[in-house]
């Protein structure tokens, strides 16, 4: 990590030193919307500026589009819900 | 044992124990049969097999009935749930991957015809989609994952789980969540991408040259 210089006087100088190898690390937690303001903030800017990265977030955000899109939910069985329901009434 | 003076007769407190077992049973129809499709879903993923599905998923509310007063009320009840049937899976599979010849197939095999007799068009129902669900190519590419992968684009993809939740079901911080996430999705869009190519079609990631 090359952002520990003792100058930082704010978040944003310390962010924008983010690096590819720092970006790839939040590139999932930012599909998923699970990044903190602040990394959310160094993401963004990081992916404005690297082609690279941008593409690799959009790819990846596809490929999460498309598992959503396509894998088949199954209802549960009628015989595995009455069964489930009988199991928890007369286990006591 | 010195008798307490407020408790004069025995019923009563059988009285209260009953009524308490009646809360117990309310709370756990409302909150944990409603994720019945759910959980039957990912046992679908785990086991590939709609009987051991069913099995898989029955023991687990079975189990998580048990312990249901161990339930931290206001936490995520299907993912307590899921990690119940992760953990059923793996003792499972554990213990009939060492002695394959004590497991009585005979029994349970009786145990699921009897249940299809009566509910034989849903089982067929269901074993037919499972049947076109693996000729799939979504489904083949997310199965053909290492399986730490598959299993973390599962949970977060399609039940959609928060990161801290999935980390506490594959017991690894969330910092191997994300990795796993991201090493995970870029094999699985080279594998599409290669179903994609078999049909003739470019892969729409890579621009004009
Ligand atoms: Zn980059």
């Amino acid at each position: 990590m090359e952002v520990s210089f003792s100058r930082t006087r704010n978040t944003y100088e310390l962010i924008s030193t983010m690096n590819c190898t720092q970006a790839r690390t939040l590139m999932s937690a930012a599909v998923d919307g699970e990044l903190t303001l602040k990394e959310q903030e160094g993401f963004e800017q990081h992916i404005a500026g690297c082609s690279t990265c941008f593409s690799e977030f959009k790819e990846a955000q596809k490929t999460k589009s498309i598992i959503r899109e396509k894998i088949i939910r199954f209802k549960a069985p009628q015989s595995l819900i009455n069964s489930v329901l009988k199991l928890t009434e007369t286990t006591f | 044992m010195p008798s307490s003076p407020h408790k004069k007769d025995t019923p009563e407190p059988k009285n209260t124990l009953s009524e308490k077992e009646k809360i117990k049973h309310q709370e756990f129809q409302n909150e944990a049969v409603g994720h019945i499709n759910a959980l039957y879903n990912y046992a679908l993923h785990l086991t590939m097999n709609p009987d051991d599905a069913h099995d898989l998923v029955q023991e687990t509310y079975l189990k998580a009935y048990k312990f249901f007063d161990s339930f931290e009320k206001g936490t995520n009840c299907k993912a307590w749930l899921f990690k119940i049937l992760k953990n059923n899976y793996i003792n499972k599979f554990r213990k009939n991957a060492r002695e394959p010849g004590k497991v009585d197939y005979d029994l349970i095999k009786d145990f699921y015809h009897s249940i299809k007799d009566t509910q034989s068009d849903s089982d067929d129902l269901n074993a037919g989609y499972l049947r076109s669900l693996m000729h799939d190519e979504v489904y083949q590419a997310l199965n053909s994952l290492p399986e730490e992968f598959k299993e973390v684009i599962q949970l977060c993809d399609i039940e959609g789980f928060t990161y801290e939740e999935i980390a506490n079901m594959v017991e690894s911080p969330i910092g191997t969540v994300r990795s796993r996430l991201y090493r995970g999705r870029k094999l699985l869009r080279s594998r599409l991408n290669e179903f994609a190519k078999k049909h003739g079609y470019n892969t729409d990631d890579e621009e004009a040259p």
